[in-house]
């Protein structure tokens, strides 16, 4: 629903029946195209013109729609986001030791992966392989390929839209 | 299994555990899921995420990983 109504916000769309029936169809042909486009993508391979064409546009889809749909609708400016740096509330349950628990074992999962990718990469050879290979020998087929790029896009489309006022500034 | 491999999965193995017993409590993943949010709150966190996500595509789809 919130994306519905930041569609219709961004679209300017009047209040009332007209504007629930354009959202849902701005959000019907969205998930249509995307589909379409997850389809399309499954059937490249790596090095073509096509698929450095395809994934450049979406980049730059990503990036011109978050700067040109998000204008005003940040929830902090930068420079205050930065100051006060912190991802959990004081007041928040992170003061309740279960909670700093949990927080320290997705770090410590975090750290692993990243730890085991760069020493894997260090001895570049196959018997150490770095998380990027091993994806890759799951995008070397079109299912693959099509099922992480439709993650990938999943991703860049709340990256680029999500988390924001609903109303301008 | 190379070596690697092995610790691939059991790397894998235990975000998953985790990320199960996480949703079994309730929490539903939260803590990534906050983090993720806090990160796109501004201009700045959004830009880098998005940094981040284009380079990850890039590599992961046009250049042969």
């Amino acid at each position: 629903l919130s994306w519905r109504i930041f569609v219709t916000d961004i679209a300017m769309i009047p209040d009332g029946a007209p504007r629930a029936r354009t959202a849902r169809l701005m959000c019907a042909a969205a998930v249509a195209g995307a589909a379409v486009l997850v389809w399309w993508e499954g059937r490249q391979h790596f090095g073509t013109g096509a698929s450095q064409a395809s994934v450049g546009a979406v980049i730059g889809a990503a990036l011109g729609s978050a700067v040109l749909l998000g204008r005003g609708r940040q929830q902090h400016r930068s420079g205050a986001w930065l100051i006060e740096a912190r991802p959990f509330d004081r007041g928040d349950r992170l003061r309740c030791p279960a909670q700093a628990g949990e927080v320290a074992v997705w770090i410590i999962l975090l750290f692993a992966v990243i730890g085991w990718d760069l020493f894997s990469f260090v001895r570049q050879s196959h018997d150490w392989p770095t998380l990027s290979y091993l994806v890759g020998r799951v995008t070397r087929f079109d299912w693959g390929r099509a099922a992480f790029f439709a993650a990938w896009l999943g991703c860049g489309a709340y990256l680029a839209v999500g988390g924001r006022r609903s109303e301008p500034s | 299994m190379a070596p690697g491999s092995a610790v691939w999965l059991a790397l894998g193995l235990a975000v998953a555990a985790w990320t199960v017993i996480e949703i079994v409590r309730r929490r539903s993943a939260a803590i990534p899921g906050r983090l993720v949010g806090w990160l796109v709150g501004s201009w700045l966190g959004r830009i880098v995420m998005l940094g981040v996500w284009a380079e990850v595509g890039w590599h992961l789809f046009t250049q042969r990983p």
